[in-house]
């Protein structure tokens, strides 16, 4: 069951159950699946975290290039405050990010944001992490979403207009 | 007194000495003198002002500058704040807007150009952001949801911690291989459409 609004209309066009990382049992990060990069056929799914506190899609190198979102120039040369230190990278507007739905759940959505590509990727330096964070300012504002911290739900709903 | 004040106060025909006390200039002009150092002062306050700005500008690009080379964010968001980017130059503003991206605040970086690009049209240096600012069009596209994300999700709750630090490709809830670098990983799995490509 999706959300709706009041009059009908839908908050959420798709949603995917999460998982919880470093530990499954509490709710630490929230892990969902997306697919990365601008081919219309897969290059992978990846696990990615859920992070409002940072900017940007972050992705590191091996992942950018291995789905080709640092293929071209970067726009603009860029930093991330990532568990308090400062990270060097590359900014690159208009990576396409898609958001996947369980098959009960209504539909995939795919979407521009920004992404930041860290010079070096051991600059993400959890190990019990995925390297990929969705951050809120150019990737997750782009969207409306919602957590449904009982069911374990990720919702994801229509592009906002920036 | 120079006569033209005389003059201009509107009596039509100059002083033929110059006025010394108050009582000696014409009736209609009483307060002149008054008027004259009160502009002299508002002159010199103004001045003033202007320093104390231009000072208080200096103290804060340099809070700016040090800040984000020394990577405090919060303390170079309270001086982004400081800033008065209303009345900012454009090339101080495309400096900051530079610094914003690079200490991971791009909502900063975002609002300085948009005080400040709004006055200076023409400079070249915030027109090197304009691009990256232009309003991006709803491109939005919806897509199939996945089948296989339930069985990827349950395999990697079971059995994620028994792979700790290499890389693993996991299609509709079964390991396909793993490596300890994710290029070796994409060579060995080859066709990775819906494969899940994650590090343990």
């Amino acid at each position: 069951m999706l959300i709706e609004f009041d009059d009908g209309s839908p908050f959420a066009n798709g949603g995917a159950a999460y998982n919880t990382l470093p530990d499954y049992e509490h709710s630490d990060y929230v892990v969902v699946m997306v697919e990365l990069g601008e081919q219309e056929e897969s290059v992978g799914l990846w696990e990615a975290v859920v992070h409002t506190a940072i900017p940007y899609l972050i992705c590191p190198p091996d992942i950018a290039a291995a789905v080709g979102i640092n293929a071209g120039a970067p726009d603009q040369l860029g930093g991330v405050v990532i568990e308090g230190r400062l990270v060097p990278g590359r900014i690159y507007k208009g990576a396409k990010l898609a958001l996947l739905a369980d098959e009960d759940k209504g539909a995939s959505v795919r979407l521009p944001v920004w992404a930041f590509v860290p010079d070096n990727g051991d600059d993400l330096t959890r190990d019990d992490l995925p390297k990929i964070y969705l951050g809120m300012a150019n990737c997750l504002d782009r969207f409306q979403f919602a957590v449904d911290p009982y069911e374990g739900v990720f919702y994801f709903g229509a592009e906002v207009t920036v | 007194m120079p006569d033209t004040l005389a003059r201009d106060c509107g009596t039509g025909r100059p002083f033929k000495y110059m006025a010394r006390r108050h009582h000696e200039l014409p009736r209609y002009a009483p307060n002149a003198p008054r008027f004259d150092r009160h502009r002299r002062l508002y002159e010199r306050f103004k001045k003033q002002l202007e320093e104390l700005r231009r000072r208080r500008h200096e103290s804060l690009m340099a809070r700016l500058e040090t800040t984000a080379a020394t990577g405090e964010r919060r303390a170079f968001l309270n001086a982004a704040r400081e800033m008065p980017w209303a009345r900012s130059g454009a090339e101080d503003a495309a400096r900051v807007i530079d610094l914003a991206f690079r200490i991971g605040a791009p909502t900063v970086a975002r609002y300085i150009y948009d005080e400040v690009a709004k006055r200076h049209t023409d400079s070249p240096a915030l027109q090197k952001f304009a691009r990256l600012f232009e309003p991006e069009e709803r491109t939005a596209r919806t897509l199939p949801a996945n089948a296989t994300l339930k069985a990827n999700r349950e395999w990697l709750k079971a059995h994620r911690t028994e792979y700790r630090g290499l890389w693993i490709a996991v299609r509709n809830g079964a390991l396909l291989a793993t490596s300890t670098s994710l290029d070796e990983l994409i060579r060995r799995v080859g066709n990775t459409t819906n494969v899940l490509l994650t590090q343990a």
